[in-house]
């Protein structure tokens, strides 16, 4: 890492050229000072917790929890056992599925606020309101809309239209819709940010061409708008992929996802190691991804890098 | 005079201010490129934009090929636009983008037509670079086959040269000039620079204000001005007693001219200062009533030096009248 590297200091006139696309290493000698507190925190917080993490992988289970010698590969080999292969996949197939949703949400939303004029604003503040609560505690506002006498379900059958509670609790489908709640607003943000930098001159030339605005939004707004697409499924994916509260509580026992299973590990299972091999090997999976999406969004050419 | 597009009184207004165009009359003829010419803020865009459909007028009629169109959406009127920076489409290709009218259309034979285009205007061979990868000359190229591709029935184009560096301007100027007569369609353009207006256009607009100030050949606006902000617009004027005088009709002789010189308006003067420009030379006096003239004098019409007592004189008939 070249974080620190001095010989960046920027002069006057290269820095007036570059203003539009600094980049990051070429700091001044002076302000590196100021970076030394979060160096610092990453370093112990994030850092060397990864370090025990590599470390506690390669060794073997202790009798009673914890780690003890030898070395062994043991944990990264049950990786592949075809039970914990499979909850792997149903963990990408949920938070695809679950990103897939937040997109067909969230598109028509950064469409609509990104139209809205002077509203714009409340608009973003709204979609950002529910970040003033608990992740936790709104998980839980679930619970209570959606158990059988939840509110849902005691509407529902108050108005006679159901004569027994809807199973809206505890299964997979529960799992995705708390999934598009907590991390709508990921994929909203980042939208409705390309859609506000995208040009006004090509959806006018486009309609200029003979082209309809449904046809404009298809074959000119969107594709412009897919570095935005890829920056929020990114951000929508990942999370989702690695989420363990939301399946715990929404879940209910029945739907385990990676999340879950590497809490287990640490919690009831006693088994570190092999947690640490897990959320190691989930860690890969989104740094393969990411790499991944970089290089598509890159090869589309001419487009602008949405990091 | 048969028309293809008419502007009958047509006003915009945007929430504050002025109008940017207030009760514009305008006539374009079939076949003629059309300039209209403007400093910035005179409603010049607004205007093209108002033909286009992107900006609706709060009153007025506009009316193209016999009817009626200023309700119309964009994607429904018969004109294309080519805008100031072209705003090609960045992920499509050059046939991409120039296919894509062809395409909203369903075109059976859009192939062909790119084609045929792609030659129209010389870019053979780049139909599948993106428009990053072009020079500025050859984006402007695909601009125009883009609109052109719809054979639109008026083509709009805002300051088409604008985004190109100077050395290329002229040259395109004339490869922009020369194509308009081999499609044979009606351009009406926008600029701001009265030396574009004058060597491309058939006909001028001159707008001020958001305002028509005059419409007419080069030679019309240039030599008979019909306000003094066209005068001074399209070019340097010494106004003098009422009457202006281009620097070009402006003479100016160490001796009192005499012959040539028959009916001529003679004035005493000084030079005040002289710059050699090359073929000619800008020679500023100072009359002997106060008065400063400016002339631009061929350069092998004699030598001039600051301080020099001379005679300014021109014909009357190379006056501007108002």
């Amino acid at each position: 890492m070249r974080l620190l590297s001095r010989d960046g200091a920027p002069d006057g006139r290269t820095w007036l050229k570059t203003k539009t696309r600094m980049r990051w290493p070429r700091l001044a000698a002076g302000p590196t000072v100021f970076l030394l507190p979060a160096v610092t925190i990453q370093l112990l917080l994030f850092a060397a917790p990864l370090v025990i993490v590599v470390a506690y992988s390669f060794l073997t289970r202790g009798p009673y929890g914890g780690t003890s010698l030898p070395f062994t590969l043991e944990n990264y080999a049950r990786l592949w056992d075809p039970l914990y292969a499979r909850i792997l996949l149903r963990s990408i197939a949920l938070a695809a599925l679950a990103t897939l949703l937040c997109l067909v949400l969230g598109l028509p939303l950064a469409v609509y606020i990104s139209r809205s004029g002077s509203r714009k604003g409340l608009l973003l503040q709204l979609v950002m309101l529910p970040f003033w609560t608990s992740f936790l505690i709104r998980t839980y506002a679930w619970i209570f809309l959606l158990r059988d006498t939840g509110w849902i379900n005691h509407l529902l059958i108050r108005w006679g239209w159901i004569s027994s509670p809807l199973p809206l609790l505890y299964h997979d489908g529960a799992v995705v819709l708390g999934l598009v709640y907590g991390y709508l607003p990921f994929m909203v943000l980042p939208l409705f940010a390309t859609l506000e930098r995208l040009d006004r001159r090509f959806v006018e030339a486009a309609a200029d061409l003979g082209a309809p605005p449904w046809r404009v939004f298809w074959e000119v707004t969107l594709p412009l708008c897919r570095p935005g697409v890829w920056a929020g499924s990114i951000l929508v994916f990942i999370p989702c992929l690695g989420a363990y509260l939301t399946p715990d509580l929404l879940g209910g026992g029945k739907s385990i996802m990676v999340g879950n299973l590497v809490q287990n590990q640490f919690t009831s299972a006693r088994d570190w190691p092999f947690g640490a091999a897990l959320s190691l090997a989930l860690m890969a999976l989104s740094l393969i991804l990411l790499v991944a999406v970089r290089r598509a969004v890159g090869r589309a050419g001419g487009l602008e890098d949405p990091w | 005079m048969k028309t293809v597009l008419e502007l009958r009184g047509v006003s915009k207004k945007y929430d504050e201010g002025e109008p940017a165009v207030d009760d514009v009359w305008l006539a374009v003829a079939p076949g003629e490129l059309h300039a209209l010419l403007g400093p910035s803020g005179c409603g010049k865009t607004t205007l093209l934009r108002l033909v286009a459909g992107f900006e609706t007028p709060e009153s007025g009629e506009i009316w193209l090929g016999g009817k009626r169109i200023d309700r119309q959406r964009p994607y429904q009127r018969p004109v294309s636009t080519v805008f100031q920076n072209y705003a090609l489409f960045p992920h499509m290709t050059v046939r991409e983008n120039i296919e894509f009218g062809l395409r909203q259309r369903g075109a059976a034979d859009a192939t062909q037509r790119v084609n045929q285009l792609l030659e129209l205007v010389q870019l053979g061979g780049l139909e599948g670079r993106r428009p990053a990868q072009l020079s500025g000359g050859q984006r402007q190229r695909v601009a125009l086959a883009r609109s052109l591709a719809l054979e639109p029935t008026v083509l709009l184009l805002d300051e088409p040269l604008s985004a190109l560096d100077p050395n290329l301007r002229k040259q395109v100027r004339a490869e922009l000039r020369a194509l308009q007569r081999r499609v044979g369609i009606t351009f009406l353009m926008v600029t701001h620079d009265q030396e574009e207006a004058l060597s491309l256009a058939d006909r001028i607009t001159v707008l001020n204000r958001g305002r028509v100030e005059q419409t007419g050949t080069p030679e019309e606006v240039y030599l008979r001005p019909g306000s003094r902000f066209v005068a001074d617009f399209l070019g340097t004027v010494n106004w003098i007693d009422g009457v202006g005088v281009r620097p070009e009709a402006t003479r100016v002789s160490h001796h009192r001219p005499n012959g040539e010189a028959a009916g001529a308006r003679i004035h005493a003067a000084r030079v005040a200062n002289a710059t050699f420009l090359g073929d000619c030379i800008h020679v500023e006096t100072r009359l002997d009533t106060g008065e400063s003239l400016i002339a631009q004098v061929p350069r092998l019409h004699g030598q001039f030096r600051a301080g020099d007592a001379v005679h300014v004189w021109w014909h009357p008939a190379d006056e501007i009248a108002l």
